[in-house]
């Protein structure tokens, strides 16, 4: 325990039931983060950890400007940085109808709707007690699958050697905000040779540990372990924040696998396009050691703002990095979101597969690098995007990157943009079809090599929801 | 079951069809013979409801009701069929996933139920058993990679699950080697008997050898030129489309 | 030094490394450009090549080929912007870059939101013939209309050792064998439109 501040027993607020003084002081400087840290009994190391991100936040003193995405200033003084509750709704008929209607497309069971609306779980289905169950179970396979405040309280070295190995706290604007003032969030380890016996979810304790603002996510697979992962839940999700800055770190050891899933559906804002979360987010995996695969499967359905770029660094030899993506926008949706692949380690292999679907008002943006140093002989990259236009009034872009220093490696990038087949709408109509109808089937066909990289019962979810964000995309 | 008066088509300002009119009564056989470019397709396209023609004059009642102004869908539920001449391919759909769609959207017109996998795979077996079509095709990508016969068998295989009322047949020959194009036929002549009515669009009389048309007309320029029995297509296979009067 | 055109009809563009740096094309109607340039990289240079379709049914066709060698730094820049509709563009670069030389390859598809039914084609090939070579590849669709078919490729690779092992059977000697795989990757564009600089390319690749 020596690694923790001295625990102040008198501390007059605990810090689960201050509500009140919490949210009476927003604002990020160097007083909230000490307060902050001391009532989350941190670690002096993490503290200082979180000083010096700060520091290095306040000298870059505004967000990267070189995206496509166009946002209102966002005002960092009104943030504030405690992990403020949620809060708890008594009863379904609180619940904006909109999200209710949802829930009922996706075929979700009504006390699966109270519990992801965030309403107070009745006695029908203990949520808790399921994850606890699911937890013994890992345990007893020496996986660590917990919160991150939990596993900064009881894996506290564990967390002081990864934490920010992949993600530096000098890395971006919006990590180095997350760094300074992250407050929970997944931790997993996965020790040697284990492969996790089950999809590992934030799902299963989402009603006990709500996840804030600042999420931080951190998954170690030893040597020649396995384990998927799946982030969030399907469920559309409102939320008064407006900033998402989360950071998700992944290492893989020796012939490890990670394969980390995530199906986002936050609120996108309205139809005029006011309102919705501005998602910034840093996700950075490394094979750090030979034979090492990292893949990242992402569905992007939500957010009024979605700027990430889910990478991996193949350090190790003979190492793999994949990025399958499906990002959907409508709306006056914004993404910008794509991929890198840096290649060090020689016979290293990457995939990149994106498939964009525009409607509405929408503004999509694929924008990836790959790069093949030159000690990483005998190297591949494959790279795809392909964007499927449904709006005369949607903006796509591609933006790829691609550089190689050594001359035993092969890129190859392909991208293609068109408008969705009329012959083929008119065909699926003569079969009987509405407009719709067969849009969403040749949508879905265009998604298909994504959807089959998703686990299975995950990918007839992403399939109900893409065809629910597709309704009324035909202007 | 369908009456076609004095239509007229543009399409881009080029007049394609001109005045033509038609009537087809149920358990009827129409073959529509014709040179390329005489409007063949375009008639079928029209009926079918493609959006990118103008319909400039005339009408088309379909089982007593205005065809024209109905939705593409909405022809197809009320029992219009067209087997395209070149069918679309849609890369990433399974074909059963879709040919189960079809089916379903036009069950729940009906207000029948719904199949579930389950049910629609018995109905497959049998369907697909009576067009001796390999079972793998099921579960390849709709018409990906399909040979032009192969597509032409699928497009028979979605009339034999509709069973509509009213088929158009645009060169369903194409494609098909001697033993599929006898087979189709064999099946044509088992709808017939379900007073199914036919428009059979060719080229050549190889499928006249097999069904006996009610009628046989010859168009040309957007025009029908001559109508008759099955003699008049063996008398052009003879002399030729443009010296027939 | 800047060459600015404004063509309203076909126009024949061949370009070479003595060319300016910059030539920026304004395509009216229904016009049509056949660009085609080879270029033998000195020191450090930057040349970019910028065609406007401004006017409905123009069409262009771009064909460069860049040799890049010793130490030299090659940017090219290859933008085209669909500005009214109905136009059609296809772009072709071919790289090839040896000893320490570096590259970078910068090329736009630009589509405005009135550039209906505008089709676009854009493709990079680059080969490194030396394991101090480095390229780095920027193709950028931006596009504003729905009603498109725009596609672009980018492949950087090395002459495959198996194709050299098949050359070598036949009793050809390294350097030959060079020749005859990089001739093989140029030949469409050097023989139609720069016969005269098949020696040029002979020279470049033994130097």
């Amino acid at each position: 325990m020596s690694n923790f501040l001295p625990y102040e027993e008198n501390y007059k607020y605990g810090f689960s039931t201050d509500i009140e003084s919490d949210t009476m002081l927003p604002g990020i400087n160097e007083s909230t983060i000490r307060i902050m840290s001391k009532k989350r009994r941190e670690p002096s190391w993490l503290l200082n950890w979180r000083l010096k991100a700060y520091n290095h936040w306040c000298s870059l003193k505004q967000e990267p400007r070189w995206s496509e995405v166009k946002y209102a200033p966002i005002n960092y003084d009104k943030i504030s940085i405690f992990a403020t509750p949620k809060k708890k709704i008594d009863s379904l008929d609180e619940v904006d109808p909109e999200i209710i209607k949802t829930y009922q497309k996706l075929g979700i069971p009504l006390h699966e709707q109270k519990k992801l609306a965030n309403v107070a779980v009745d006695a029908i289905f203990d949520s808790v007690s399921v994850a606890t169950t699911f937890k013994n179970h890992l345990l007893s396979l020496g996986i660590l699958f917990c919160s991150f405040s939990e596993a900064i309280e009881k894996y506290p070295d564990i967390v002081q050697k990864y934490l920010g190995s992949v993600v530096p706290i000098n890395d971006n604007f919006f990590s180095s905000l997350n760094s300074a003032v992250f407050s929970d969030g997944s931790f997993c380890y996965i020790p040697e040779n284990v492969k996790c016996p089950m999809e590992l979810s934030t799902y299963f304790r989402l009603n006990n540990q709500l996840i804030g603002q600042f999420e931080r996510t951190l998954i170690i697979a030893n040597a020649g372990s396995f384990v998927s992962y799946l982030e969030g839940c399907s469920a559309p999700r409102r939320d008064n924040n407006q900033l998402h800055a989360a950071v998700v770190e992944l290492v893989a050891l020796g012939n490890a696998e990670i394969k980390y899933a995530t199906v986002q559906n936050w609120y996108p804002g309205n139809k005029q396009g006011v309102g919705g979360i501005f998602n910034f987010v840093t996700k950075r995996g490394i094979c750090k050691e030979k034979s090492a695969k990292i893949s990242w499967i992402q569905i992007e359905n939500g957010s009024a703002i979605t700027w990430k770029y889910p990478s991996v660094i193949l350090k190790g030899e003979d190492t793999i990095g994949e990025f399958y993506s499906i990002a959907i926008t409508n709306g006056h949706q914004q993404a910008d979101t794509g991929s890198k692949m840096i290649h060090i380690g020689s016979n290293s292999y990457s995939t990149i597969i994106s498939k964009s679907i525009l409607a509405g008002h929408s503004k999509n943006t694929y924008r990836g690098l790959v790069k093949i140093q030159a000690q990483a002989t005998q190297s591949r990259n494959y790279s795809q995007c392909d964007s499927l236009l449904l709006s005369a009034t949607s903006e796509s872009n591609t933006i790829p990157h691609l550089c190689t220093y050594n001359d035993s490696s092969i890129l190859e990038h392909e991208a293609s943009t068109s408008k969705v087949n009329e012959d083929q709408i008119f065909y699926c109509q003569q079969r009987g079809l509405s407009v719709e109808e067969s849009i969403n089937l040749i949508v879905s066909g265009f998604c298909k090599s994504i959807f089959q990289k998703l686990p299975m019962e995950f990918a007839v979810e992403a399939q109900k929801l893409l065809s629910l964000s597709l309704e009324n995309a035909i202007g | 079951m369908l009456n076609i008066n004095q239509l007229t088509i543009t399409l881009k300002d080029k007049l394609i069809l001109d005045k033509l009119s038609l009537e087809i009564h149920p358990g009827e056989i129409h073959v529509i013979m014709g040179p390329n470019g005489s409007g063949k397709s375009t008639l079928a396209q029209v009926l079918a409801g493609n959006p990118i023609y103008n319909v400039s004059n005339g009408f088309v009642l379909f089982k007593g009701e205005n065809l024209l102004n109905q939705k593409p869908e909405l022809r197809s539920l009320n029992g219009l069929f067209l087997a395209f001449q070149s069918p679309v391919e849609i890369s990433g759909l399974n074909n059963m996933y879709f040919l189960k769609s079809m089916l379903n959207a036009h069950r729940k017109f009906k207000n029948l139920s719904e199949l579930d996998s389950i049910e629609f795979l018995t109905l497959i077996d049998l369907k697909i058993e009576q067009l001796k079509i390999e079972k793998s095709s099921l579960g390849r990508n709709f018409n990906n990679g399909f040979s032009g016969g192969e597509k032409k068998m699928n497009e028979m295989l979605q009339i034999l699950l509709l069973e509509p009322d009213l088929i158009i047949l645009d060169e369903i020959d194409s494609g098909l080697d001697i033993d599929a194009l006898k087979l189709v036929m064999f099946n044509i002549s088992s709808l017939l008997k379900k007073q199914k009515s036919f428009i059979i669009i060719t080229h050549y009389t190889k499928v006249l050898e097999y069904i006996q048309p009610n009628f046989v007309h010859i168009l040309s320029h957007g025009k029908i030129v001559k109508s008759g029995t099955r003699e008049i297509a063996f008398q052009i296979e003879q002399v030729g489309y443009e010296n027939i009067h | 030094m800047k060459t600015y055109i404004k063509s309203h009809k076909t126009l024949n563009l061949l370009l070479d490394s003595q060319s300016s740096p910059l030539v920026v094309v304004e395509m009216e109607k229904e016009s049509h450009l056949f660009l085609t340039k080879i270029n033998f990289a000195k020191k450090k240079e930057k040349n970019r090549i910028e065609v406007l379709l401004n006017g409905e049914n123009s069409t262009c066709e771009i064909k460069v080929i860049d040799l890049v060698g010793e130490d030299h730094l090659l940017e090219t820049e290859i933008f085209v912007f669909h500005n009214e509709p109905n136009c059609k563009s296809n772009q072709i670069h071919k790289g090839l870059y040896k000893d320490s030389a570096h590259g970078i390859v910068k090329s736009m598809i630009f589509i405005d939101q009135k550039a209906g039914k505008s089709n676009a084609m854009q493709l990079s090939q680059n080969i490194l013939l030396s394991s101090f070579a480095k390229v780095s590849a920027k193709p950028i669709l931006k596009i504003k209309s729905m009603d498109v078919e725009c596609k672009h490729g980018v492949s950087i690779g090395f002459i495959e050792q198996h194709l050299f092992y098949y050359l070598k059977t036949r009793g050809m000697s390294d350097q030959e064998a060079k020749y005859l795989i990089i001739h093989g990757f140029i030949s469409d564009i050097l023989l139609t439109y720069f016969p005269s600089y098949e020696k040029a390319l002979n020279l470049w690749i033994n130097r």
